[in-house]
């Protein structure tokens, strides 16, 4: 009778199993109707969609993986116009924006697109053909534009570089001001004032009277503050211990810290009546009805823009593995995962969802870091549970696998045969940490190893706009490299890869048994080479070593 | 420091490798200089052990930090005492490490496993001929930490004090790793690799008995 009931329990335990990894992972059944792969390029921002044309922007810090560009594709994939930004090699991260034709006191202007570049350039091209409306070049040190523009009835705000920019939509300057440096700090209007974070942990109000700043906290304003009720301003903070998110009231002046999270914001959005922030640990739901607090969060990796796909909350996970994670929020702020769309080509991602709905037919446009764009409709019935079977059958056979072993080692427990239950179960274990090893050696990196901040590491000879990016030095014997400038890059091995490719130099990495490892760089493989980050010599393999934005690695020939 | 290539130090020059291969060889043969060495089926059944244990760490080599050899050398040394014990943990890594990847680590882990072989020897992890689980199980755990430790020993000289603290500490994942491999390694193969070790020796002796009987007698 033990033996049936042991029987009965561990089928059962195996068809919850494969039922759970079964269940659909969107509630919407959606095909994919073509994938396009822009090349060696990166897409870090949201396509966006007309009633006729879908438009995407890719960037690109060498211009040897390709030229940064802003296409115009229509619903087919096929690609109406190009426009590319040779100098613009600084890493895009500013959002496209779409403007309908118009004229008000500002004039007359077509249907257009608006592009921000690195290189500062700020661009309205005629959503038709691609030509240029017109431009306009703002400030540039070390980088331009990269935040999110704000347009308006008639106008539009641009981040500048130092400051911000006030546009008519006809090209008109209506005024310039300086505020502290920034990166990909968006602009926000809130109370009379226009509002923008800098590197300095400062927030800037402009208006046409005044420009003031605020300091929040030590720590990088990298998205535009969300515009709260009651004008106040939320800000995901970045800070070198993780991330703090603040409650700015615009009236006093006062920020109110309300939680600690994880490394790397993303952009916060407005979600019905709750903010959505996201970071390298949690998704987060706050309601900001009197002092705001949060009211559910979910484990989650991403790193860039919340997207709003068919009111529910869609993001790319920013891993390796990639893929897109999608969550259902409720009237009272809660936070339900909903799943994980996986395709064949998923990598880092960081850009947002473009969906939209023509003739009852739903439209998604994914995208990921290594520029793969995808359209999905809802219009077949082929569901993107499907998409399980490419990418679930490893980790089913091993948790069946794992799960075999536990239950064997239950039946010789129970069977008083302690030697094989134990044989099993010491089997279970090395499993178990072998598939964790990855997770456990990152925790404990973060564990023993000590925060140093990037000054530690910087020498004075760099340019200054190199400071607040990611800075990578190759020692060799006789000279060393130096490449600034840097944006984004997760872990040493990216960042060491992309400056390779902006110095046009060769890196040789080879996988082992503890990491992927480098072998040469630029064919000098020498005794060996060795990395610091901040001073601090590196302890694990460079393909695990997570970088701050700041970050600051050595290479050293022995 | 952890190496972009190797993990526990510089990749060695030829001269210094030769040096160290020179070294180590010498000190294997050195060890295997006795007289039951000298037998056909005795050196055969070492090769066959040295050889089996090379490939299974070459095979598994892609397993982070999953060391077959340190059972293996823990048992031998157990099985067949000192000498043999340490000649196998040399020629082992060495024969390994040339596929693997050879630099000055090759000589720390070889001292490495000769030591885990020597506290075999002395450990009685064997009475009356047949493998004490539990205490093998210990000194699985033990010698894990042990070899990291020794293998650690490689970067002394390129960092601090202090770095080569943090340096452990990093290793401390690794280790544990190793230690539970180790135990799967004991509980699953420990009693079949002793037996089977121990038959090839029950073998020679009673040949060696033999061939004493008949010298005697004439």
């Amino acid at each position: 009778m033990r033996k049936k009931m042991l029987i009965l329990a561990i089928v059962a335990i195996y068809c919850l199993s494969i039922t759970q990894a079964e269940t659909p992972q969107s509630e919407e059944e959606f095909s994919l109707q073509w994938n396009l792969d822009f090349g060696e390029v990166y897409v870090s921002t949201q396509p966006i969609s007309s009633t006729d044309a879908i438009f995407v922007r890719t960037s690109s810090s060498s211009l040897a993986q390709g030229i940064p560009s802003v296409y115009s594709l229509d619903f087919d994939g096929n690609e109406k116009w190009q426009m590319q930004n040779a100098n613009s090699t600084k890493q895009d991260m500013t959002p496209l924006e779409f403007v309908k034709a118009g004229n008000g006191d500002c004039g007359n202007w077509p249907d257009m697109v608006l592009v921000g570049w690195s290189d500062g350039l700020f661009q309205a091209l005629d959503a038709e053909d691609g030509t240029v409306v017109w431009q306009y070049q703002t400030e540039v040190f070390g980088w331009g534009i990269t935040g999110s523009m704000l347009v308006e009835t008639e106008t539009v705000t641009i981040p500048t570089r130092n400051g911000i920019d006030k546009l008519c939509l006809n090209g008109d300057l209506q005024f310039t001001e300086n505020t502290g440096a920034g990166w990909r700090n968006g602009v926000t209007f809130a109370g009379q004032s226009y509002w923008i974070g800098d590197e300095s942990g400062r927030l800037w109000s402009v208006n046409h009277q005044s420009v003031n700043s605020h300091f929040i906290a030590e720590g990088k304003i990298r998205h535009a503050p969300v515009s709260l009720s009651n004008n106040n301003l939320l800000i995901h903070l970045q800070t070198t211990t993780g991330s703090t998110i603040y409650q700015f009231n615009t009236t006093s002046n006062q920020s109110t810290a309300i939680v600690n999270s994880g490394y790397g914001p993303g952009m916060p959005k407005l979600f019905q009546d709750y903010i959505v922030t996201t970071d390298s640990q949690n998704l987060m739901s706050i309601s900001c009805q009197n002092q705001c607090s949060v009211i559910d969060y979910e484990t989650f990796q991403s790193n860039g823009e919340i997207s709003n796909v068919f009111d529910k909350i869609m993001l790319p996970q920013n891993t390796v593995e990639g893929g897109y994670g999608q969550f259902e929020i409720s009237s009272e702020g809660q936070l339900t995962p909903l799943g994980l769309a996986n395709y064949d080509d998923d990598w880092y991602g960081t850009a947002g969802i473009e969906s939209w709905i023509i003739d009852d037919e739903k439209y998604m446009l994914l995208v990921n870091d290594n520029a793969n764009l995808k359209l999905l409709t809802s219009s077949f019935d082929i569901s993107v549970e499907e998409n399980n079977d490419d990418t679930d059958w490893p980790t089913i056979l091993v948790m069946l696998f794992a799960l075999i072993l536990i239950s064997t080692t239950s039946i010789q427990l129970l069977r008083e045969r302690f030697q094989s239950a134990f044989k099993f179960f010491i089997l279970f274990c090395t499993i178990l940490l072998y598939f964790t090893f990855e997770y456990i050696i990152q925790e404990w990196d973060d564990l023993i190893n000590e925060d140093v901040p990037a000054s530690e590491a910087w020498n004075e000879s760099w340019p200054e706009e190199w400071l607040g990016t990611q800075v990578i030095v190759f020692q060799f014997q006789d000279n060393s490299v130096v490449t600034g400038g840097l944006f984004g890059h997760d872990n040493v091995l990216q960042l060491t890869q992309a400056a390779a490719i902006e110095q046009g130099m060769d890196v040789e990495i080879i996988d082992s048994s503890l990491g992927k490892y480098v072998v040469s760089i630029d064919n000098i493989a020498g005794e060996g080479w060795e990395y610091t980050v901040n001073g601090q010599p590196g302890t694990v393999s460079a393909e695990y070593s997570q970088l701050e934005s700041d970050s600051i690695v050595v290479w050293k020939q022995l | 420091m952890f190496q972009s290539y190797g993990i526990h130090g510089p990749v060695l020059g030829p001269v210094t490798g030769l040096v160290i291969d020179i070294i180590l060889l010498g000190l294997a043969f050195w060890m295997l200089a006795s007289p039951d060495m000298r037998k056909a089926p005795n050196i055969l059944t070492f090769v066959t052990l040295v050889a089996s244990i090379s490939l299974l760490r070459v095979v598994m080599a892609p397993l982070p930090n999953i060391q077959p050899v340190t059972v293996a050398a823990l048992i031998v040394g157990a099985q067949l005492g000192v000498r043999r014990g340490v000649a196998f943990a040399v020629l082992v890594t060495m024969i390994s490490n040339f596929i693997i990847g050879d630099g000055i680590w090759t000589l720390y882990q070889a001292i490495g496993w000769s030591v885990v072989a020597i506290i075999g020897a002395y450990s009685n992890i064997i009475v009356n001929e047949k493998l004490q689980l539990s205490k093998t199980y210990l000194y699985s755990i033990v010698t894990a930490f042990l070899f990291g430790f020794i293998a650690s020993l490689s970067v002394l000289g390129t960092v601090s004090f202090s770095g080569f603290m943090i340096y452990l500490l990093n290793g401390i994942p690794y280790d544990l790793l190793h230690a539970l491999g180790n135990l799967t390694m004991a509980a699953w193969f420990g009693t079949w690799f002793s037996d089977s070790i121990a038959k090839f020796q029950s073998l020679e002796e009673i040949e060696q008995k033999v061939v004493d009987g008949y010298v005697t007698r004439t």
